[in-house]
Parts: C-alpha cells; sequence; structure tokens
C-alpha cells in the first residue's frame, strides 16, 4: 500500500509533466464558411469586413466575403501575410478601397495597413498616431488623426490634424490641424470636410465643421453643425449629411444636412445615427431605439424606420455596421454584440428580407466592396513552387528620368553608385517583392529579366508589367477609364546569342496608342541637372524646352543624384499627355486602351501583354519566339499642377504562363 | 490565531483526536521535525507540543489549504501573489513583472468573491473590489491560508462569515528564544528585473507581556525582460519570430509596519497595527502590433491603522473586537499623445468595527454572534463624479454541534448596505441574508468526510454603480452558490522511509448569478454600462497529495501536488447557443480545465533544493471556445537552492533560485507577456 502510494506520486509527478506539452502556437489559419443563401449577381466580386477587436485584444482582424462563390473567409490577414509580426493590429477603426489597394486604419496601432484589394496582401503602412477615418483623391489619402500639438497651457488638450498621405510613397507629406477629435472625413465639391468631435474635451464637445480647400489644405473655414459631431456622407446633390453624437445625456444625437455650395445647415433631423452609407438617393441609417432608417436624400423624409422587414431586427444586439451593394441594394448589417464574442454580419434583399447571416470576429464593423478578381491564395503560403520563377529575377539598368519620386522609390542615399540604385531598384521589383520604383519624367528606363523564356504563344497574353495605376470613374457614353494611368512603353529582347545578358536586339510593344497621330515616333529630350537644385530643365528634339518642376511635396533634388553625368539624353516614342483637367480643378488620368505598363490595373486583362504585339524599329512584326529582358520607360510627358509630372511607377512583371 | 484558543478547547481537540490526523498535519511536520533521528514516538511528544499552539486551526470543516514556515520559504514566492498559485482552485491573473496587477479568483466565482483577510480584518477595495496580490511583500508573512467557504473557526467578524472564499495573511508575531528581548532580521534580495529589495524587521520584547515588532521594505526594480512572440506555420516553418524587451514595468516602492503584540492577565490579548505603502508603477500594457511600449503611471499611497482584543471571560463566554481606519490613494496618469490624456486621483476612506461573542452551552454545543459596522467613501477629480459613500451593517449568527464522529456548522449572516451620493436617482440600499451548513464527519483518525453549502453575495462596487458614464445604480448584488462535498486521508505511516501519506479531494458546484458585467451601450458608440446578466456554473474537482519520506544521513524529501479540473460554464445568453462559437455553455474567460502544481523539497543538513512546478492548461480569452480565443497551455519550473544555518550566533539563510527555468514565453493575460527564465538571490540574516 505504501508503496504503491507513492509510486503514484511519482507516477503524478511524471504525468504532469509529460502531458504538459506545449506546442510551437501555430499562425492562425483563417476559416472559410458557405454562405447558406444565394447572392443575387453583380459585377462585384466580393466585399472586405474589418472588424475591429476590443482595446488591448490586438484582434483587428479581416474577413472576406467572396460574392462569385459565397464562401465567407473569416480572419486572413495572417494567412495572407505570414511574416507580419502581431498580426494585423487593435481595434480597426476605417476600412476603403482606392484604385487596387485596401486601406485599413488601426487606430490603436497607431497605423493605416495598406494591403492589395484583391488579397489583403500587405504593401506597407502608414504610422499616423490615433488615426481615424480616411478619404481619397487624387494621389492623396487623407486620415484624421486625434494627435496633433499638445497644448502648452496646461489643459493637455490636444487638436486634431488631417494627414496627407502620398499613396505612391506611402509618406505623410503635409498635415493640416482642425478641431479637437476629428472623426469622418470626406471630400465633396473639391473640398475636405471634416467631423470635429471633442470627445476628449467632455462636456465641452466640438460643433463644427472643418473646411479645407484641396489647393491650399488649410482649414479656411469651420461652420457650426451640432455637438459631438462624428460622420460625414456627401449625397449627389451638393448636400452633406453630418451625424451628430449629442453629449450622451441631455443632448441627443441628430442628423445635419449640410449645403455644400453655400456652406449652411439646411435641415437637421431628430435621429440619433450611428452609422449611415448612401445608396443612389437612399441615405441608409443606423441609430439607437432599434431605427434601420432609410432617408430619401432629395426631400429629406424618412421613407422607414425599419428597413428590415421580417423581424430580423430583434436578433441583432447592437446594430454596428452597414453597407448597401451598390449594384443590388442588398443591404448589408453587422451586429457588434456584446463586443467581446464573435459578432455576426447579416444580409438582407432590398425588401429588408434576410437572406444569410454568418459569425464574424470581433465588432465587426466597416465594410468595402471589391470589384476586382479575388486572388487566390495557396493553402500554405510559405511554399513556392519549384521550377522557373514566374516573376523577373534580375534587374538589368535602372536610369530613371528627373521626376519628383527620384531619389524615394527607390530611396537614395549620399554616396550611392548607379549599381547600388540597380540593386535597390531589384531589391524592391524582384520577384514577388512587390515594391515601388518610378521611372521619373518621360524617357526614364528599366530593364530587367526572367530566369527563364517568356513564351510566345499563339492566341494569348503572355505576360504582365505590373504598376501601381488603378481606374475610380468610367465614363459611360464613351466607356473610357480614368483612375491614375502614368503608362510607360515597354520593350522586350529574346537572348538570341545566349550569353543570358541584355544585349541582343530590342523591340517596342505597339501599344493601342502607338499609331495615333499624336504619337511622336523618334523622340527624344535631353534633361539638365538644374545649377541650384531647382526645377529641371529639358530640351527635346521638336525644338520646344521647359522644366519638370520641383514638387513642393518632394524635396529632394529631382535630377538622379548617382549620375555624374551633368546631361541626360532619352529617346524612344513619346505618347499624347493622357490627362484632362477638370472644372473642380482636378485631373482625369485617362487610361489607355491596352498594351503599356502601369496604366491598366495589374488585375485588368488590358494589363495583359502579347509578345506578338513586338515591333521592329520600322514597325514590322518582330516574330519572337519568347523574350528574356523587358525594358519600360516612361511614355508621356506632363506636367499636372500640383500633382507634379507623370511618372510610370513598376512594381515588377510577371509570366502568365506560369501562373494560369 | 495563534496561541489563543482557549484551553478547555485544545484539551478537547487533544481528547478527542489523539493519534489523528490533524497532530500530523503537513504544514508544521517540517517545522517540528527537524531532529530527524527521532523515534516516531519521540516525534509525537514533539508534535503534541506545537499541536497545543495549533490545533485550533487544524479542525477544518471547510476545505482548507495553508502554507507556511518552511514550505512557504521554500516556495521564494516574491509576494503572496506567487504563493497563492500553488493553491488549488485559485486561478491568479497576473498581468506580468514585479509590479503588474495580480488579482486571485477563487474556484471561478470572480475576484470580487472573494474576502482577503489581513491580520484578521479584511482589506477593503469599495472601488473596485480587487485586492492586488501583488502588492503584499512575503518579507513579513508567516501564514498564508485559503479557505472554501470560510473559517470554521467559530469566532469571526460578520464579514468573514460573507466570503465566498478567504485568503488569510498573517504577519509574524514575534517569538523569543529564551533569554533574548529582541531579534533583528535583515534581508537583500536582487536579481532579474533589476530588483533590488532590501527588508529589515526588528523585534522587541518590551514587556512579559507586550512586544512590538517594526518592519520596513523597499522594492525597486526597471521591470526590464526580454520577451518574443513567435507563430508558426502548418509546416513547422516559422512565419513569425519577434523578441522585445518589456517597457513601463518599473517599481519604486516602500512599506512600514508597525506592530503591538500584547497579553492579557487572563488569557486575552490584544494587537495594534499600523501599515504604510507607498509606490510608484508604470503601467505596461498590452503588447499590440506597432505598439511595443506604454507610457501609463500609477502612484499608490495606502495606510491603515488597525487593533484588536480578544479576552475569554470565562469558560462559557468569550468575546473580541476589532477596528481598522483606512485611507487609500490612488493616481492614475496617461499622458500618451496617442491616447487620451487621463489624470485620474481617487482617495478612499473606509472605517471599519467588528465585535464577536462566542459562547459554550455544554459539551455539544458552542455559538457565535458577530456583528460589524463599516462605512466607505470614494472622492475622485472625474467629471460628474457622485461622491458615493456607503454604510455596511452586518450581523451573523453562527452554531457548531458536535457529537462523537460529526460536527456540524450553521450560520446565518446579514448584510445591510445604505448608500448615499450625490447622484440625482435615489441611493441603493441592499438587503441581503448569507446562509450557510457546513458538515464533517470522522470515520477514522485517518479519514475523514466532509461537505457544505453557502450562499454569499457579491455587492456592487462604487465602480459598478456610480463611475461616471458605466455605472449604473440600479445593480443588484451578485449571488454565488456553493456546494462541495470533500473526504481527507491522512495517515502517518510506520515504515523505514516514508512517514506521511496525504490524499485530499473535494468536488464541486458553484452557480453565479446575476453576475455584474459590462455590456454594450446604445448603438454603435463604443460605449459600456453595468449590468447583473451573467450567469455562470462551475463543476470542479480538486485532487492533492502530500508525501513526506526520510531516509538515513538526514535526508529528507517532502512532495506534495495538486490538481484542479473546472467546467465553468458561461450560461449568460442561452440564444447564443450555435457551436461551435456560441457563449451559451462555453468555458468562461481564462479558466483552465485543468490547473495542477507540483513541489519537491529535498534537504539534507542544512541545503535544501525546492523545485517547483506548475501547470495551467488550456484556457479562452472569451467564453466562444473558437480557436482565435484559444490560449496555449503554460507551464513553469522553478529551482531554488538554500543553505541555511549559523555563523557563529548569527543565524543566516542563502537562497540561489532560478524562476521559469525553461524559459517559457507565455501569456497569463492575453497581451500581457510574462517574464522567461529569471534569477534571484536573497541572502538574510538573523541576529
Amino acid at each position: 500500500m505504501k508503496h504503491y502510494i507513492s509510486a503514484k506520486l511519482l507516477f503524478l509527478a511524471t504525468t504532469l509533466l509529460a502531458v504538459a506539452c506545449r506546442s510551437d502556437v501555430m499562425l492562425y489559419p483563417g476559416e472559410e464558411e458557405d454562405i447558406k443563401g444565394t447572392t443575387t449577381s453583380t459585377t462585384l466580386t466580393g466585399l472586405w469586413l474589418l472588424n475591429e477587436g476590443n482595446m488591448g485584444s490586438n484582434k483587428c482582424s479581416l474577413d472576406f466575403l467572396d460574392l462569385q462563390t459565397n464562401t465567407y473567409h473569416r480572419n486572413i490577414y495572417g494567412a495572407r501575410n505570414p511574416n507580419v509580426a502581431k498580426d494585423l493590429g487593435d481595434v480597426g477603426n476605417d476600412l476603403k478601397i482606392y484604385g487596387n489597394r485596401l486601406w485599413a486604419v488601426v487606430n490603436c496601432s497607431n497605423k493605416v495597413e495598406v494591403m492589395r484589394a484583391n488579397s489583403a496582401e500587405r504593401i506597407g503602412q502608414v504610422d499616423i498616431p490615433n488615426c481615424r477615418f480616411i478619404t481619397f483623391h487624387g494621389r492623396y489619402a487623407y486620415v484624421t488623426s486625434y494627435a496633433g500639438p499638445v497644448s502648452l497651457d496646461g489643459s493637455h488638450a490636444q487638436r486634431g490634424y488631417v494627414a496627407r498621405i502620398d499613396t505612391a510613397t506611402l509618406q505623410v507629406v503635409d498635415t493640416c490641424l482642425v478641431g479637437y477629435q476629428p472623426d469622418g472625413i470626406t471630400v465633396a465639391d473639391g473640398r475636405l470636410w471634416v467631423a470635429n468631435s471633442g470627445g476628449y474635451q467632455t462636456p465641452a464637445y466640438e460643433t463644427e465643421l472643418s473646411i479645407i480647400p484641396l489647393e491650399t489644405f488649410s482649414e479656411v473655414k469651420r461652420l457650426r453643425v451640432g455637438l459631438n459631431l462624428a460622420q460625414v456622407v456627401p449625397d449627389g446633390h451638393g448636400q452633406l449629411w453630418v451625424t451628430s453624437r449629442g453629449n450622451h445625456g441631455s443632448v441627443n444625437g441628430k442628423l445635419y444636412c449640410v449645403d455644400m455650395r453655400s456652406e449652411q445647415v439646411t435641415d437637421s433631423l431628430s435621429l440619433a445615427v450611428s452609422t449611415l452609407t448612401l445608396a443612389g438617393d437612399s441615405l441608409y441609417v443606423l441609430g439607437s431605439d432599434g431605427l434601420f432608417g432609410i432617408i430619401d436624400v432629395r426631400n429629406h423624409r424618412l421613407l422607414t424606420r425599419s428597413f428590415i422587414t421580417d423581424g430580423t431586427e430583434r436578433q441583432i444586439e447592437i446594430p454596428y455596421g452597414l453597407a448597401v451593394n451598390p449594384d443590388t441594394r442588398e443591404i448589408y448589417v453587422t451586429d457588434a454584440r456584446n463586443y467581446v464574442s464573435p459578432g455576426r454580419l447579416y444580409c438582407f434583399t432590398p425588401k429588408g428580407e434576410k437572406q444569410w447571416d454568418v459569425r464574424t470576429g470581433d465588432i465587426p464593423a466597416h465594410i468595402a466592396f471589391l470589384r476586382d478578381k479575388p486572388a487566390t491564395m495557396p493553402n500554405e503560403p510559405d511554399i513556392k513552387p519549384d521550377g522557373p520563377d514566374p516573376y523577373i529575377n534580375k534587374v538589368w539598368e535602372y536610369c530613371p528620368a528627373p521626376g519628383q519620386f527620384v531619389g524615394i522609390l527607390p530611396q537614395y542615399q549620399a554616396g550611392d553608385s548607379p549599381e547600388d540604385m540597380r540593386q535597390k531598384a531589384e531589391e524592391a521589383i524582384k520577384g514577388d517583392a512587390l515594391g515601388t520604383i518610378t521611372l521619373g519624367a518621360w524617357g526614364g528606363y528599366v530593364t530587367f529579366g526572367f530566369d527563364h523564356r517568356v513564351e510566345n504563344r499563339t492566341g494569348c497574353t503572355d505576360f504582365k508589367v505590373l504598376g501601381n495605376a488603378f481606374i475610380d470613374k468610367t465614363d459611360d457614353s464613351s466607356g473610357r477609364k480614368a483612375g491614375s494611368a502614368e503608362p510607360g512603353i515597354i520593350q522586350v529582347s529574346h537572348d538570341d546569342n545566349g550569353n543570358g545578358l541584355p544585349d541582343d536586339p530590342w523591340y517596342e510593344i505597339q501599344g493601342s496608342d502607338h499609331l495615333l497621330p499624336t504619337t511622336l515616333p523618334h523622340y527624344a529630350i535631353t534633361y539638365t541637372r538644374p545649377a541650384d537644385g531647382g526645377d529641371t530643365p529639358w530640351k527635346d528634339n521638336q525644338g520646344q524646352t521647359g522644366f519638370v518642376i520641383q514638387s513642393p511635396f518632394h524635396t529632394q533634388p529631382h535630377y538622379p543624384q548617382w549620375v555624374d553625368d551633368e546631361q541626360l539624353t532619352f529617346s524612344g516614342t513619346r505618347l499624347a499627355s493622357n490627362v484632362e483637367p477638370l472644372s473642380n480643378g482636378t485631373f482625369a488620368f485617362w487610361a489607355l486602351p491596352w498594351g503599356y505598363a502601369d496604366n491598366q490595373p495589374n488585375h485588368a486583362p488590358e494589363c495583359e501583354i502579347d509578345i506578338e504585339w513586338a515591333v521592329t524599329s520600322d514597325g514590322q512584326p518582330a516574330r519572337l519566339p519568347g523574350i528574356h529582358f523587358v525594358r519600360v520607360y516612361t511614355g508621356v510627358y506632363q506636367q499636372n499642377a500640383m500633382t507634379g509630372e507623370s511618372s510610370t511607377e513598376i512594381c515588377g512583371a510577371v509570366d502568365l504562363h506560369l501562373l494560369k | 490565531m495563534k496561541g489563543t484558543k482557549s484551553s478547555k478547547t485544545i484539551e478537547r481537540v487533544c481528547r478527542l483526536r489523539a493519534h489523528s490526523f490533524v497532530l500530523f498535519s503537513p504544514l508544521f511536520f517540517p517545522l517540528t521535525t527537524h531532529a530527524s533521528e527521532q523515534t516516531d514516538s519521540i516525534m509525537m511528544k514533539d508534535t503534541l507540543q506545537e499541536v497545543t499552539i495549533y490545533a485550533a486551526t487544524q479542525h477544518d470543516i471547510v476545505p482548507t489549504q495553508k502554507l507556511r514556515g518552511t514550505r512557504l520559504e521554500n516556495l521564494s514566492a516574491q509576494s503572496v501573489a506567487d504563493a497563492v498559485r500553488y493553491f488549488s482552485g485559485i486561478q491568479l491573473k497576473d498581468y506580468g513583472g514585479v509590479g503588474g496587477l495580480k488579482t486571485v479568483d477563487i474556484r471561478s466565482m470572480g475576484s470580487n468573491h472573494m474576502g482577503v483577510f489581513y491580520d484578521g480584518i479584511q482589506l477593503g477595495n469599495a472601488q473596485n473590489g480587487q485586492v492586488d496580490l501583488g502588492r503584499f511583500s512575503m518579507d513579513n508573512i508567516e501564514e498564508i491560508a485559503l479557505y472554501n467557504g470560510q473559517k470554521s473557526d467559530l469566532m469571526q467578524s460578520a464579514k468573514d462569515y460573507g466570503a465566498g472564499g478567504t485568503i488569510y495573511i498573517r504577519t509574524r508575531r514575534p517569538t523569543f528564544a529564551e533569554g533574548k528581548r529582541w531579534n533583528l532580521r535583515a534581508t537583500m534580495r536582487t536579481g532579474s528585473f533589476g530588483l533590488r529589495n532590501p527588508s529589515l524587521t526588528w523585534e522587541q520584547q518590551l514587556t512579559p507581556r507586550i512586544s512590538a515588532s517594526v518592519s520596513a521594505e523597499h522594492t525597486g526594480a526597471t521591470g526590464k525582460y526580454r520577451f518574443r512572440y513567435r507563430r508558426v506555420l502548418p509546416s513547422g516553418t516559422v512565419a513569425w519570430d519577434t523578441t522585445a524587451v518589456r517597457q513601463n514595468g518599473d517599481i519604486l516602492a516602500w512599506r512600514a509596519e508597525a506592530a503591538l503584540f500584547g497579553q492579557t492577565r487572563k488569557a486575552g490579548e490584544w494587537t495594534a497595527k499600523a501599515y504604510f505603502y507607498d509606490s510608484e508603477r508604470g503601467i505596461p500594457g498590452a503588447i499590440v502590433n506597432n505598439v511595443w511600449k506604454h507610457h501609463q503611471r500609477q502612484w499608490d499611497r495606502n495606510a491603515f491603522v488597525q487593533g484588536g482584543m480578544r479576552q475569554r471571560q470565562s469558560d462559557r463566554y468569550e468575546w473580541k473586537v476589532d477596528a481598522k481606519y483606512a485611507e487609500d490613494r490612488m493616481r492614475y496618469l496617461n499622458p500618451d499623445p496617442t491616447l487620451m490624456y487621463i489624470d485620474n486621483r481617487f482617495l478612499q476612506r473606509e472605517l471599519y468595527l467588528t465585535t464577536a461573542h462566542h459562547l459554550t452551552f455544554g459539551k455539544h454545543w458552542q455559538a457565535n454572534i458577530s456583528t460589524d459596522w463599516q462605512w466607505n467613501s470614494l472622492r475622485a477629480n472625474l467629471n460628474g463624479f457622485t461622491y458615493p459613500r456607503r454604510n455596511t451593517m452586518m450581523w451573523a449568527t453562527a452554531a457548531t454541534y458536535e457529537l462523537d464522529k460529526l460536527r456540524v456548522l450553521g450560520s446565518l449572516t446579514g448584510t445591510h448596505i445604505f448608500d448615499a451620493s450625490q447622484s440625482s436617482a435615489s441611493s441603493p440600499q441592499y438587503h441581503r441574508a448569507s446562509p450557510q451548513l457546513a458538515v464533517s464527519w470522522q470515520q477514522n483518525p485517518a479519514l475523514s468526510l466532509r461537505g457544505f453549502v453557502k450562499r454569499t453575495f457579491r455587492m456592487p462596487t462604487f465602480n459598478d454603480l456610480y463611475y461616471t458614464d458605466v455605472g449604473s445604480i440600479s445593480l443588484k448584488p451578485e449571488t454565488a452558490t456553493q456546494y462541495n462535498v470533500g473526504v481527507l486521508y491522512s495517515k502517518y505511516i510506520r515504515h523505514p522511509w516514508i512517514k506521511k501519506v496525504e490524499l485530499k479531494g473535494d468536488t464541486y458546484a458553484n452557480l453565479v448569478d446575476d453576475k455584474i458585467v459590462a455590456i454594450p451601450k446604445g448603438s454603435g458608440q463604443y460605449r459600456w454600462m453595468m449590468m447583473n446578466i451573467g450567469r455562470v456554473r462551475i463543476l470542479g474537482s480538486e485532487l492533492s497529495a502530500e508525501g513526506v519520506m526520510r531516509w538515513p544521513h538526514g535526508w529528507k524529501l517532502n512532495l506534495q501536488g495538486q490538481w484542479t479540473w473546472q467546467r465553468a460554464q458561461d450560461l449568460s445568453d442561452p440564444t447564443d447557443n450555435e457551436p461551435p462559437a456560441g457563449t451559451y455553455g462555453g468555458q468562461i474567460a481564462y479558466i483552465p480545465r485543468h490547473s495542477a502544481s507540483a513541489t519537491a523539497h529535498l534537504s539534507w543538513q542544512q541545503w535544501g533544493v525546492n523545485y517547483a512546478f506548475i501547470y495551467v492548461g488550456e484556457r479562452w480569452h472569451n467564453s466562444s471556445n473558437i480557436a482565435v480565443n484559444h490560449e496555449e497551455p503554460w507551464y513553469t519550473s522553478d529551482m531554488a537552492l538554500t543553505w541555511q544555518g549559523n555563523i557563529r550566533r548569527v543565524g543566516a539563510r542563502v537562497s540561489l533560485e532560478c524562476n521559469n527555468l525553461l524559459d517559457q514565453q507565455y501569456d497569463v493575460v492575453l497581451n500581457y507577456p510574462m517574464p522567461g527564465r529569471n534569477w534571484r538571490v536573497t541572502l538574510q540574516i538573523r541576529i
């Protein structure tokens, strides 16, 4: 008995040690679930949902609903970005798609995360302390932040600001002070509208909107609206809808309507609205007291207090996020439930009947619709296929013309040689690094190669050059698309002599606009190093002269500093300008139909290149069996006022045969 | 309290329990058997002498766990929080580091159901109900005891009777060797985290009946330690792996205590104590993406004076009276410009009086009547603060009946709370009664069975009720109902080297109802309010075992192990029951199903090696027990090597400790990384 007991004790101790195995903590792989129910056909391909996660939990997460397969992917950021330490971050606060990028504002991680819109693969981040909401215009993103300068009067009050972020470089290029604790922000009528909340100043909340013209980017006016402002949504009638939260006590929340032309508050509705979104002329609102309303923005009438018609609203504990499919008018409502347990996403028909609901992450809140084709991801993202690399493996030359990002993309350090810069360019765009390099103004180029021959297969496209172009508007009558397009001309070369070096004849890809009368085929330009570090003078072979203007946002010399020569001469084909000034002082950059780099979005078929299009210098088909090397040079010369000159940006290139 | 039980009780205990297990309780065994060559009979005699001191607290109807003397010393705990981890049924919520908040939860009922008593009087925190056990240094502590239900000692305050579970921290009482009138003890601890922890205790015999003790301690630490987070892919390749240094975990604290201990001429005693604690610390905060350092600071200044007297008037009547006045100041500063600036100051005051009366009727019956009165107030520099004040009246009546093998204890406690505040709403009042029934059966000297049923209430704290914007004045008290059955087997063995075996097992069911939880308020505005909507059902089992072994040449080995199984289910929202993510029926946050600890102490002459192992099984951050909320098990091994002896007439003790020997990287609370392997050296001299 006694021996038995002591043996048992020892057994207990050893078992404890043995069973107590702590395995390596696995990266959370995400989950998939089929949505039970059908989604009406739509031109949208999916929607992203940002779950805020409770403060300190680091459980901000991204879910994706694939509208083509009706599959719900939960918490996929980790699997898509397995090398990012500590996941997406703490407390998501806003989510938007701009161009082909997905921008998530992660409040308590003090950053804006920039990802590919079709895959959530990380591109980079912008550090902005206590960042809140985001909007876009032209090549800039605008983010509100609470964390402006601290008052020195002892009150510790801290004004907020709007950060202007260059979407190409992900750098904050300027800031503009606004009121206390700014939240919602939007661009409308050529101006930024910012809702100041004063949430840290209880009970002295803010009451005003800040109005900031885009040209000057400084606050020119405050417009008094209501207590503790939160969200701003412009409609198609020159009106801005503004929510006020009230003071959580004697003053209730309200919804205000502002006429943007006259800068007057024209109406106020006694609705405590927490979330709102516009679809056509219908403003959908969520609010306390079970408000699921629709307001007609033309006559300000509340059409219904409950757009949910089948009683499902009783299941929704804390209605939190709201989105309406612009094509089908299906309504998405999220339920934050108790804030600490997983929430739910509900989908309703336009008539308000529940179609399906699905579990989300914690505090599901912000929704962005995707139009691109979602990228399929390998199950285990760290395994690369054997065999030839579908991406380029070498940059041979990097010779940009002067430009506003020269020396930034990639970064020039004093003393860098041309070889150093070549290496940096290679690091940025080789393989699937998908960084960004600039080619500067017209003529600047990069030469890169694959580790194998990209075959010229008949009847299909063969490769594509990746850039950062995107489309954000379509001209309905002509079908032309505009957004950010900075076309670069592509040349290709086959390693005829088999020495592995790009010393063989080059052939130009004849894109859609090559044969237009406005295209100059034998163009040449010479840039001269500016004596004073200011604007860079140039002279072309057409007898024209001008300057590459020094950008006010980029202070580095625009002439490549690693080049010893005082002059840089480039020659090739110059395309006509693709920019058109608009009435509101901004520009439309029309995308050319096909056959160029950094012109159409990377996912678009129009971005793909058929080697069959390569021509000899006298315009005859080159009939190449395949190619080994690619050169891209900036194809347009144009100065676009404050947004600077157009310069092609390259992120890599890919052999389409190895992807399909 | 030691040496305080009436002689009659002692006689009775000795009569009833000669040769019974209580004489060989593990807790004093190592103390009393240092002369290892003694025969069993001699040892028994030795032990009997000790029993006259300790027996009073040995007879426990409810499950009891104690750490004291050498065993406590061998655990090399820095604070009371470190030590209580070795109790079964306890979950320590530890935010990591020397200065990190450490609170305990007993049998999953929530930390507010736990009463923590310091020298017999409860440590209160009317503001949030939390007592940070990390602040109570082990330097001056003689015993830590944990009772489920409450202490079975009859003469207690009503507060004792009203608590769901209790931890008793008892500070050292001076004892003087023959011919000595004073003792001096000086200790220096240092090691990892930039720790510097000197302390000094002076004990003086003033008169034959009065002694005094003065103790002071300083704790300083940078709180810096390396931590590592790492994730792997299913293929085994590392996804990411990052190491950083914990920042803003520094602490600077002072503690000073002075006490007087007196005995009356007629088997009575009195104590008076003053306590002062002052600290500044950084709050290291959660480690989240892109944020590796925090800047929040906290200052605490706690002071109290307390005193009490107990006196035996006759064979039939004994009484005690205790009083306390406490002032707790706290300042919280958030200077981080990326967050809202906060500079909050709080002042809590507490006044407490209790008196208990113990009556004996004949051979079988004893009774107790006690009444408490407590007054609390809270001030703060918050906007819209309502300056709450609270009057608490409590009474308790209890009786025990003993007959041969049976012992029955019944008690009824009443709590009457009257709040006042500047709030416009009417002030709440609470009137609640807490009944308890406990039974024990002594089958034979080695085997006893026991059981108890108890219902207690956890009153809403000032924060629950009045915190600006969050508090809700309509709250009800939280209810906890406990059922427990257990068995204890403890036998002293005539065996060449196994001396003792003890096995303990308890199974319990607890139901916590009207649980006060924070829930979202309004729509989509990220604001909270307190509500009585929680409901938790806990089923649990605890097993513990102890063995004492001795070999020739003075080798001794003491083994102890405990294991706890708990199924603590969230029954708050029956509609949220869709598997696998539904919260209904899910294990509640941070409660592992399995937890265990084991210690082994091997000694030879003046040398000792202690090994301590703690295991906490998988847990979830939320009642939704899905993979994203999952937390891996953790386990740590701590080793200590000690030497204890005399250099001339000075007693000395040196110990070298290595904690978390295997350098495990783990979180007890999500995103609060715990220290990896760390070291400590302790040098103590006693004159």
